[in-house]
């Protein structure tokens, strides 16, 4: 929806009309002032310093104050007429460059830079001190894992990327950097290993990029809605990972990863429907334990989207399949409650929802209380107030369990959302409703694309190599191709021969 | 795009508008039929049903409906007027006919059944030695729920394999084969207790006669692949010392297997060879197992006494003029061309003669082995 189709300059997208240069503003010190603070409307936090012939600019709180008052103001306090490279060999801080381009600088400085100008002297000096106000390094909240590492990204880009940097020493690692966000400025790095993730792709991603036109970027989160293939559809197509080894082994397999200055999600895509159901853990355990949850992973999908269904559209109109055992249990639960199976489901269900976003929004202090509020005050009473069934009760609570064992926290909620629709047909035709609901979804997720690869591989185009590594983890002997989704530059990770 | 989202929003409201609802049948809204048993009075039929009860405060869980009318359908239609709930019968699990009617067929009651979406194929058919109706409405001391326990007593009979599997959808394919008639299970009140007192072989859908449980065994031994339960025989054994014993065994037959072929066309002529494997179970009288002169013995009895049995059981078959054995399947697959029509093959089975052999030998006479 925001994307253009041309694309234009993406360096920066700055919507300064007059193109600023040096001869106009660079001549005095004087005329530079006047320019920055007509330009920052006589912000109060631009400090504009005077040492000698030199004229440091710098927002108050973006930069370091200790490291500035150590290694810069220090070390120009004793000589009278500093030159420009004079100035570079006194300070001693590595991040230094010279450019002449005043509206980079100015950037630059809003980033936590020192700008200095050498009265007279074409260039500025940008030194790069920013204020370490970064959260450190935590456990990624959202996709704990038991065997693996426990680092999970944070706000800082630098941070995020070295993080990866440390697991993907190779030359290879190709970094490209954008800005994106007309008034936020937002840096977005744009992480590949170059001769494993396809050339296609990586074009495909910048183009997406460079013809974004949004005047703010503050997360990942939006970039992703941004550079999807079908932005309407309720599934994701790229997943949102806070765990920076589930993005190498992404890039390890030809993918592409988009990170976000100020966000602590990593892009990771192509992603087919199967792999938001598995986590870097299957890897890090055997491999009957990896397929078996995998295994688990899908049959809870399953479960989740379409069991309440199945009991409302058994109680409502196909009461032959209900198997003689449980008929009576079934019918004596049912008779107490005073609406129709479907209204009763729903209700169920809206409680459950509540509850679960309720949790999410408690503070931590008073979530103990949901429990007692959901356990006791709804399963009990509710089933003992002729509510609802007890069986019912049990049905819902298992899909709610069910939905929460995706690995994605996009997934998980989308299929919480989806069972809504299913309920809903099932309450009104039956199973000839519920059938028809999963052929609606199949038909939109057989078409769907995730950066112009099909979403559903490898089930569809069938791609039985790829299976070993979807539905199932076989051991690392069999898993030796890199999966055909992103068309990697080189198939084949290892010789199987040498691997146990 | 937008177009397209409107389009689909307007297809999909039409679709909901114009389709309406499913009929709704809310589980607890209903009456479930769970057994229903087949009268004739005069020309009409009287159909008495079982039907659940779900209420937890009813004082019985099942309530007996009795109604007469021409079809049993219509038998439904005036239970209908006695009951608070709508009769369905989509929970049927047996249905039961009287052995006077089905000695006049029975192939509109079960072809309605068959008729029926809703009425699983896997449904029981029986045979009552007697009323159903009284055997439906009787009510038992410890049989809180008749309909249940003729649906698990059946169930297990048929698992256990001492009776012939009679289900809706087998009692249909005997019926529309033209070499093999159907055989459905004889259910008999007793007292308290309901009994399966053996099996009626029928002759297209009328029943023609009875068989006791020991002769069904040899009947399922013929008719089946599979292993056929276990069986008590009585004979007279003379041991390795010439001393003469009446020896009651009882066999748990462990594997069988069956061979029927056509040796002669016009005058159908059939080799009929059985193998037993089986273990001996239990065994009254004063023989020593131990000798293996005598676990010989043992076996060369058996498989004479069981030679005398299938005889005879097939003797009476043929007088009744019903081929339960399947003896018209077996001349169907090897005589091509044959065009057989069920009365041509009845007309033909009464002739037919067969060659029985009977391989029988024990694995296991028991833990002191």
């Amino acid at each position: 929806m925001f994307r253009k189709g041309n694309s234009k300059n993406h360096h920066i997208n700055n919507n300064d009309n007059q193109e600023t240069n040096l001869d106009s503003v660079l001549d005095s010190s004087s005329q530079l002032v006047d320019y920055l603070l007509q330009k920052c409307h006589q912000t109060s936090d631009l400090k504009i310093l005077t040492i000698s012939n030199l004229t440091l600019f710098f927002i108050d709180n973006q930069v370091n104050q200790s490291e500035f008052n150590l290694n810069i103001i220090r070390r120009l306090n004793n000589q009278t007429n500093y030159k420009i490279d004079d100035v570079i060999n006194v300070i001693s801080v590595g991040d230094i460059e010279k450019s002449s381009d005043i509206s980079y600088a100015l950037l630059s400085v809003l980033k936590g830079s020192v700008c200095i100008y050498t009265n007279g002297i074409q260039e500025l000096i940008l030194i790069k001190i920013p204020s370490n106000n970064n959260r450190s390094l935590s456990k990624p909240e959202n996709e704990s894992q038991v065997i693996g590492s426990q680092v999970g990204f944070n706000e800082s880009l630098s941070t995020n990327v070295s993080l990866i940097r440390r697991s993907l020493a190779t030359p290879d690692l190709k970094n490209e950097f954008y800005i994106i966000g007309r008034r936020t400025n937002t840096g977005v790095s744009v992480l590949y290993i170059e001769g494993l993730a396809s050339n296609d792709l990586v074009q495909r991603m910048r183009e997406r990029l460079s013809s974004i036109d949004i005047d703010g970027l503050l997360d990942s989160a939006e970039l992703n809605q941004l550079i999807n293939d079908n932005s309407l559809s309720i599934f994701p197509q790229m997943l949102l990972t806070e765990r920076p080894d589930r993005v190498c082994h992404g890039l390890l397999n030809g993918k592409i990863t988009v990170l976000v200055d100020g966000s602590p999600m990593a892009i990771l895509c192509p992603l087919s429907f199967i792999e938001f159901f598995e986590s870097k853990e299957d890897y890090n355990v055997r491999w009957p334990i990896a397929s078996f949850v995998r295994l688990l992973r899908i049959t809870a999908v399953f479960l989740s989207v379409f069991f309440t269904a199945l009991y409302v559209a058994a109680l409502t109109f196909h009461y032959e399949v209900i198997p003689q055992a449980l008929l009576v249990p079934l019918g004596e639960s049912r008779s107490r409650v005073p609406f129709p199976p479907l209204f009763e489901a729903i209700l169920l269900e809206f409680i459950i929802e509540l509850l679960r976003e309720a949790g999410a929004r408690l503070p931590t202090k008073v979530g103990q209380t949901m429990g007692i509020v959901g356990g006791i005050v709804i399963g009990t009473a509710a089933v003992q107030a002729g509510f609802t069934s007890n069986i019912l009760i049990i049905i819902v609570a298992l899909g709610a369990l069910a939905s929460f064992t995706t690995p994605s926290y996009t997934m998980g909620s989308l299929i919480r959302v989806i069972r809504f629709p299913i309920l809903i047909l099932a309450g009104f035709w039956g199973f000839y409703g519920i059938m028809f609901g999963f052929c609606f979804i199949m038909i939109h997720l057989l078409r769907l694309t995730t950066l112009g690869s099909p979403y559903m591989a490898p089930f569809y185009p069938p791609r039985f190599k790829d299976w070993v590594d979807s539905i199932v983890r076989l051991p690392f002997r069999f898993i030796y191709k890199r999966q055909a989704l992103p068309r990697p530059a080189d198939k084949q990770k290892y010789n199987p021969d040498e691997v146990n | 795009m937008r177009k397209q989202i409107k389009n689909s929003i307007f297809i999909l409201a039409t679709t909901i508008i114009l389709s309406g609802c499913a009929e709704q049948k809310v589980l607890e809204d209903i009456g479930l039929i769970t057994t229903v048993g087949y009268d004739p009075v005069g020309k009409k039929i009287m159909s008495t049903m079982v039907v659940m009860q779900i209420n937890p405060e009813a004082p019985q869980k099942i309530d007996v409906i009795s109604s007469d009318a021409l079809t049993s359908k219509g038998g439904r239609i005036e239970g209908n007027l006695k009951a608070s709930k709508a009769l369905q019968s989509g929970q049927l699990r047996v249905a039961l006919y009287n052995e006077k009617l089905a000695k006049r067929g029975i192939r509109p009651y079960v072809d309605t059944l068959a008729r029926d979406p809703s009425i699983s194929d896997l449904t029981y058919l029986g045979i009552v030695e007697g009323s159903t109706k009284e055997l439906l409405k009787h009510q038992y001391k410890n049989i809180p729920d008749i309909g249940q326990q003729l649906y698990n007593q059946i169930e297990q009979l048929t698992e256990k394999e001492q009776i012939s599997n009679a289900t809706l959808q087998s009692v249909q394919q005997s019926y529309f084969s033209e070499g093999i008639d159907p055989i459905l299970p004889l259910i008999i009140r007793d007292g308290e207790t309901i009994r399966v007192s053996g099996n009626a072989i029928m002759r297209n859908d009328k029943m023609v006669g009875k068989l006791t449980v020991e002769e069904s065994f040899f009947v399922k031994l013929i008719r089946d692949e599979y292993n056929a339960g276990s069986i008590e025989l009585t004979f007279d054994l003379k041991d390795d010392k010439g001393k003469k014993h009446t020896v009651t065994a009882v066999i748990d037959t462990i594997k069988n297997s069956s061979g029927l072929d056509l040796i002669e066309k016009n005058v159908p002529s059939f080799d009929l060879e059985l193998k037993i494997k089986g273990r001996l179970l239990e065994v009254q009288g004063a023989i020593d197992l131990m000798n293996p002169k005598n676990v010989n013995l043992l076996e060369r009895e058996i498989r004479k006494k069981m030679k005398e049995e299938i005889v005879d059981t097939i003797e009476y078959c043929k007088k009744r003029n019903s081929d339960v054995f399947g003896f018209g399947e077996a001349y169907r697959s090897s005589v091509r061309h044959a065009n057989l029509t069920k009365s041509q093959w009845h007309q033909k089975y009464k002739h037919i003669q067969y060659d029985l052999k009977v391989d029988f030998s024990l694995l296991r006479t028991g833990i002191t082995e």
